[in-house]
């Protein structure tokens, strides 16, 4: 695509997975060209059309934005698509004198990473944009990148298909090939083969659930020097891989648990393997210590967002255990079976009342109403271990949902010798 | 520019209503609508005229997408017209727009020179409350206070029904319409004409190597052809690269399933919840959720053998449901905050059988998938 009058594509959209170089390639690609030819802005941190408008602008004019006298300076204001087709043509048209040589002049290119936001922005945005080079009458084209593919972004009015390019995914053999090795291994590490034989080791394990470049690479990064220790220890030999992966086995699987979801932090991970801890411990220190009643409470409120109402009788009550089963039985509906549990649909909306008439039921104490037990479950509120769905302001008649999950509210419940898993309905 | 006959006669239909209007018999307005939306440029048909008669009339252009109201529109006007109101207020938009009209004519030497207005994206306009700007035009245009013809383009057949009574009173009717190109040649002429390269412009291509000749070529055109008669979806391919043999290859990725395509990328253990996203829609539920998915998913594992594989923790599969939620083939179906996010209500944005042909093509598929798929169709 040579020569200044040649146009450009009006608009290029690239597709592609998270972590396949769309964003790599694409500005490697703009940054060859001078200053001021080409601007690159990203719809999640510019939200909204108008930091998106002025960004944009900014960079085309060369501008800083600087802070001086209490005022910005040097700064393009621009609220409306119509504003910025305007400021963006006369921009534009002004000849470059920096760049006088240069034979394409007047080509202009813009490239909108996460463009899949647009979207949310305004229906007509993503339009405007698309036929930027028509609407300001330059040599514009727009790049827009996104992970989403062009099918969820055809808009109404005024719609003009771009040209799709797709980045395709990475497979094995050029995984550690785009993951630069000499990059990623670390700088003691002279042996980049045996780093790579590690890595692609990294990536069958973890192929089965994740092919992102990018947590692959945190992965091996983070695995690679328990991996090469026994190394440098001189207990065994490079060559032999083998009995290395013997060695490093049980820290993949901690990795799966742990590094993957990023349960601790890759310090933590560091600090753990030096001392030699063991991780299983360190599972107690984001659980919440909770007054004794509180774990009732919460118990109880869990309980009632998870169990139909009518069962509470059978459950509760004391007595007459007989008789309810029998009417149980009678009114049950024979296709109960098709229809999917609470357990599934998630916690379901209570009143404070019933929750407190389970609390009563299931603590064996003799504990009276007191404003004891109001607060905490006010303070069950504060934590978010209860949701006030009523509004805040209304004092009777108080609703909530309880966000505990269940292994959580299992482990309470045994800290309190609670037989949890009698008293749910439909539980597995 | 590329032009079909029928092209050239629609103009020569336009040109004597345009020419009434500047010689100030009877100003009308017009629509045009391009039934067609491969006219390479909305604005080529005035553009030339305004070439032949250059200080005969002003053109005022307006894109119904760039202004979210008429407001807007009526400060581009004034910008077009290059006049400053004067910061009155005016109570109504007639009034500001005449008052626009006026102060343009007093800069004029002469009068009554004519302004030519273009909306593009017509209905856009026409999709604004009480259609203000396009009221306010017609009447203008109608009453012949001031000389003003109105141009307005549009791909919908219905537009005249969409406006409104008092709006559509004053519309003159007269309705041009631009078809795609009819015959294969046609299409061909239009194409080639647009695709015409200088030979030294292009270096590394024989001088006298006809893009059009090529049969390979013309396959592809005719292929595109029959899909759909717009001439921007070959433009679109031919733009980065001019060989037959790199636009065969361009065509057939373009006309894949680009979900099916995605689905191909992602881990096995993604597959394995769309599997069971699946078979949660074929025992007839609407909405599912990541708890309904990943307790179909153990169940796949209790009901088959698996070869050994072990089945992921919760977590692993929460993070793999929130990667197929960002890749849009899962969305979401309402904004429910306050409930935990396993719980939130979802639907698949596939149809059941994609999943399924989906799985069939994925490279390297464990066993066991295969099994779950074909298991789920029988019951």
């Amino acid at each position: 695509m040579e020569g200044s009058d040649t146009p450009l594509p009006a608009a290029v959209f690239i597709h592609g997975k998270p972590a396949t170089g769309k964003t790599c390639v694409v500005r490697a690609f703009v940054e060859q060209l001078p200053p001021r030819h080409w601007a690159y802005v990203n719809a999640v941190d510019r939200f909204s059309p108008r930091l998106l408008f002025e960004d944009i602008l900014n960079q085309f004019a060369g501008t800083r934005p600087v802070f001086r006298d209490g005022v910005g300076h040097g700064y393009a204001r621009c609220d409306t698509e119509a504003d910025f087709i305007l400021s963006l043509r006369k921009l534009l048209a002004r000849p470059l004198l920096s760049t006088t040589t240069s034979t394409d002049e007047h080509r202009r290119i813009l490239v909108i990473d996460r463009a899949e936001r647009l979207r949310d922005m305004s229906p007509a945005l993503l339009a405007s944009l698309l036929r930027l080079a028509e609407l300001t009458e330059t040599n514009i084209g727009v790049v827009l990148i996104s992970s989403v593919i062009w099918d969820k972004f055809r808009v109404r009015i005024g719609s003009l298909e771009p040209i799709q390019i797709h980045f395709r995914d990475y497979t094995k053999h050029i995984l550690p090939a785009t993951g630069q090795p000499s990059k990623d291994c670390p700088s003691h590490e002279e042996d980049v083969a045996f780093f790579l034989t590690f890595a692609s080791a990294v990536y069958d394990v973890f192929q089965q659930n994740c092919k992102d470049l990018n947590e692959l690479r945190y992965l091996v990064a983070m695995i690679f020097p328990i991996y090469a220790q026994p190394v440098y220890d001189g207990q065994v030999k490079r060559e032999e891989t083998y009995k290395l992966f013997r060695l490093t086995e049980p820290h993949f699987a901690k990795a799966a648990d742990k590094l993957y979801l990023r349960d601790i932090s890759s310090a933590e991970w560091t600090a753990a393997h030096q001392h030699d801890q063991d991780l299983s411990e360190q599972e107690a220190v984001g659980h919440v210590e909770l007054p004794y009643y509180s774990k009732f409470l919460l118990i109880a409120s869990f309980l009632a967002s998870y169990n139909p109402a009518r069962m509470d009788t059978r459950y509760f009550a004391r007595h007459s255990e007989q008789t309810d089963r029998r009417k149980r039985r009678k009114n049950a509906p024979i296709s109960r079976a098709k229809a999917t549990r609470q357990q599934l649909l998630g916690p379901k909306v209570f009143p404070v009342e019933r929750m407190l008439a389970i609390f009563y039921s299931i603590i064996t104490d003799d504990v009276a109403f007191s404003q004891d037990i109001q607060l905490q479950v006010t303070s069950l509120i504060t934590l978010r271990l209860l949701t006030r769905v009523s509004p805040a302001d209304r004092l009777d008649d108080m609703r909530c949902r309880c966000n505990a999950s269940y292994e959580f509210i299992r482990k309470v419940a045994q800290s309190v010798r609670f037989e949890i898993d009698h008293y749910l309905f439909e539980f597995s | 520019m590329a032009t079909t006959p029928s092209r050239q006669s629609k103009r020569q239909r336009m040109q004597p209503l345009v020419d009434m209007t500047v010689a100030m018999i009877d100003p009308p307005n017009e629509e045009g609508r391009g039934g067609d939306r491969a006219l390479p440029s909305p604005h080529a048909a005035p553009r030339a005229q305004q070439r032949t008669a250059s200080n005969a009339f002003v053109v005022v252009r307006l894109s119904g997408v760039v202004f979210p109201d008429d407001r807007g529109a009526l400060r581009d006007i004034a910008r077009q017209l290059d006049v400053t109101p004067d910061g009155r207020g005016f109570s109504s938009f007639a009034e500001c727009l005449s008052h626009l009209l006026k102060l343009f004519a007093a800069g004029q030497t002469d009068q009554t020179r004519p302004i030519l207005f273009v909306l593009d994206e017509f209905d856009a306009f026409a999709q604004r409350p009480k259609q203000t700007l396009l009221y306010n035009l017609f009447d203008l245009a109608q009453s012949g206070r001031a000389p003003v013809a109105v141009i307005g383009l549009t791909c919908r057949m219905d537009v005249v029904d969409t406006l409104e009574k008092r709006v559509k009173s004053r519309f003159s009717h007269r309705i041009v319409h631009l078809r795609l190109p009819n015959t294969f040649d046609d299409y061909m002429a239009v194409a080639g004409d647009a695709l015409a390269v200088e030979a030294d412009r292009l270096p590394g291509v024989q001088a006298d190597y006809h893009l059009l000749a090529d049969s390979a070529f013309v396959d592809i055109a005719k292929r595109f052809f029959a899909l759909t008669k717009d001439i921007r979806s070959i433009f679109r391919i031919c733009q980065p690269l001019l060989s037959s043999d790199a636009l065969a290859s361009i065509t057939d990725a373009r006309q894949r399933d680009l979900k099916m395509q995605l689905l191909q990328g992602v881990s096995v253990l993604d597959l394995c919840l769309m599997i069971a996203a699946k078979r949660l829609l074929d025992t007839a539920h609407v909405q599912i959720n990541f708890a309904m998915i990943f307790d179909e998913y153990l169940q796949l594992f209790a009901s088959t053998a698996t070869g050994g594989m072990k089945h992921y923790k919760r977590e692993v599969a929460l993070k793999a449901f929130e990667r197929l939620m960002e890749l849009e083939l899962i969305l979401p179906t309402e904004h429910q905050k306050s409930l935990p996010k396993e719980y939130r209500m979802t639907k698949l944005a596939l149809h059941p059988y994609q999943v399924e042909e989906a799985v069939k093509q994925y490279k390297n598929c464990p066993e066991h998938l295969l099994r779950w798929v074909s298991l789920s169709a029988t019951s």
